[in-house]
């Protein structure tokens, strides 16, 4: 049986050459020219957009309300320090949301009527921190919870604000695990419940890690958002890059610090926003080749 | 003789479409049973039910003297005596074929993983599936596919095999080897396998077979 298998005909078709027919253009002479043609459009689209603002009445004002250099210069150190503070806050979110919206969809899509308590739960839950605006669950959390003066409880406003946002995202980020979950086929638990794995197992080893590979692109979807509303957490008086930004600006009556914050803010948001388009087309690449095999 | 398979009187409707009308069917120890019906007349769903992967509205299945379709059994115990080969094979995408092999062993089983791969990799080589080990199930062909899959039941050791048109991407001299290697597991261990209908070919192993009309009352032996 194994000859077969060796002596396999060479058929013409098959092979990585063959695939690349059905596959994108090649960057052969017209690519080239694409890419010429685009930097030529893009050039001329901006160029008159900055032409139309640099010629608008109010430029000289709002160029120098916003555009001031030597503020720009002065607060920039300052407001990039307090912007650590929203790197933290969104790393250390970033993890905590990971394992507990995991958990909360796991709870969602436990079998049987017995867990029928904690799926409700798990719902109201989702429907709760999504409903809720997240400003006023960061309001709540930290003047309400801290003013109990529960003993050894934290007080800091930066741990609540951190806590808000855990709480907001995961019910989001549930929502997209849940919907990975439910995207693979249920043969795939077929097979592995007929093996004798448990609900557990047949989650942990085979559902999972299929739904989880699905949903990277949405999930750093909702992790740029994450990036963002940390500012949200000024609201507490947390000094970050927002709150930095307000203090300079008062300081020195120029809106340019704001300036200076945005684009911290686009510096580490631009690229979570190509790495999910790269990984979208990798994915995308991936199921076109797998569908060919 | 024991039977190692009891069915009696199995109902199993889907909504208002009942498919199975009380399936009376016994199996011997080592033998080889093969189920032919039309497409759509339920064989799938059987195999299903006997696995436990889908409820039945009435009538009992009896494994080995003891009624697996009874409230408060274990059902992932019963799981691990009966291997399934599907009819589409639902291999695990994101496993390499050593690791859709391994994972019932090391996780039901409580084999170590070095265990688990010896029995799997020697069932590989006795499939002709050696050197993709270390391939993913996308990356095979259909016939490669279906006999991971069969390696995949196997390495369970399991007392009863269902196949599911076991031999439908198989070439014939496959289909020959494959069907050798059931049987030779179905004398030496207590195995009892199920042919469902393909073709004509399957029947040559099998020691019965049985016609499964649709919405049949009974099964009889041809
Ligand atoms: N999960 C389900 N929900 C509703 N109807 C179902 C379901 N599974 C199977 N059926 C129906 O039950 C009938 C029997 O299906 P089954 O897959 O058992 O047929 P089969 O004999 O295996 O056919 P084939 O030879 O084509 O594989 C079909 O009419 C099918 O539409
Ligand atoms: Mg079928």
């Amino acid at each position: 049986m194994d000859r077969k298998d060796r002596a396999r005909p060479p058929l013409a078709l098959t092979g990585s050459r063959g695939s690349r027919i059905l596959g994108t253009a090649s960057p052969g002479g017209s690519g080239r020219r694409a890419v010429v043609v685009a930097t030529i459009s893009t050039l001329v689209f901006f160029g008159l957009i900055v032409l139309l603002v640099v010629n608008a009445a109010g430029w000289p004002d709002v160029k120098h309300a916003f555009f001031d250099r030597s503020i720009f210069e002065e607060s920039f150190p300052e407001i990039a320090r307090a912007f650590l503070v929203n790197v933290k806050i969104f790393l250390i979110a970033e993890v905590f949301i990971l394992v507990f919206a995991l958990f909360i969809a796991v709870l969602r899509g436990l079998p049987g009527p017995v867990f029928f308590p904690i799926r409700a739960l798990a719902t109201v839950y989702t429907d709760l921190f999504r409903g809720i605006p997240t400003i006023l669950v960061i309001y709540i959390l930290g003047f309400g919870v801290t003013a109990l003066q529960l003993p050894g409880v934290p007080v800091s406003p930066l741990f609540w604000g951190a806590v808000a946002l855990v709480l907001v995202y995961s019910a989001y980020v549930s929502e997209v695990y849940r919907a990975g979950i439910e995207s693979v086929h249920p043969s795939q638990a077929a097979a592995a419940r007929s093996l004798g794995l448990t609900h557990g197992q047949t989650l942990r080893f085979v559902v999972i890690p299929q739904a989880v590979r699905r949903v990277i692109p949405p999930l750093l979807n909702d992790f740029i958002g994450l990036q963002k509303d940390t500012a949200l957490v000024a609201l507490l008086g947390v000094v970050e890059a927002f709150r930095q930004s307000q203090i300079d600006v008062s300081a020195t009556f120029n809106y340019t610090p704001y300036i200076c914050t945005a684009i911290l803010f686009i510096a580490i948001t631009i690229p979570m926003a190509r790495f999910t388009d790269w990984l979208i087309a990798r994915d995308k690449r991936r199921q076109q080749a797998g569908r060919m095999a | 003789m024991t039977a190692a398979l009891e069915i009696e009187a199995l109902h199993k409707s889907f909504g208002n479409l009942e498919v199975l009308r009380g399936i009376d069917l016994e199996l011997a120890e080592h033998e080889v049973v093969c189920l032919i019906g039309a497409s759509g007349s339920g064989k799938s769903t059987l195999l299903r039910c006997v696995n436990l992967l889908e409820p039945i509205d009435a009538g009992r299945i009896v494994l080995h003297g003891a009624v697996i379709t009874a409230g408060g059994i274990d059902v992932n115990r019963v799981r691990r005596g009966i291997g399934i080969v599907f009819q589409s094979f639902n291999l695990f995408p994101h496993m390499s074929v050593v690791d859709n092999v391994t994972l019932g062993p090391r996780k039901a089983l409580g084999l170590s993983t070095s265990e688990a791969e010896v029995r799997g990799e020697e069932l590989l080589e006795r499939f002709g599936l050696a050197d993709k080990r270390d391939e993913y199930p996308d990356r095979l062909s259909g016939g490669q596919q279906q006999r991971v899959a069969i390696v995949r039941a196997l390495a369970m050791q399991p007392a009863l095999l269902l196949l599911d048109e076991v031999t439908s991407a198989l070439d014939r001299a496959r289909r020959r080897s494959a069907r050798g290697h059931s049987r030779a597991r179905g004398r030496g261990n207590d195995d009892a396998h199920r042919d469902p209908r393909d073709e004509l070919r399957p029947r040559r192993g099998a020691s019965r077979v049985l016609p499964r009309r649709r919405a049949d009352t009974r099964g009889r032996p041809a």
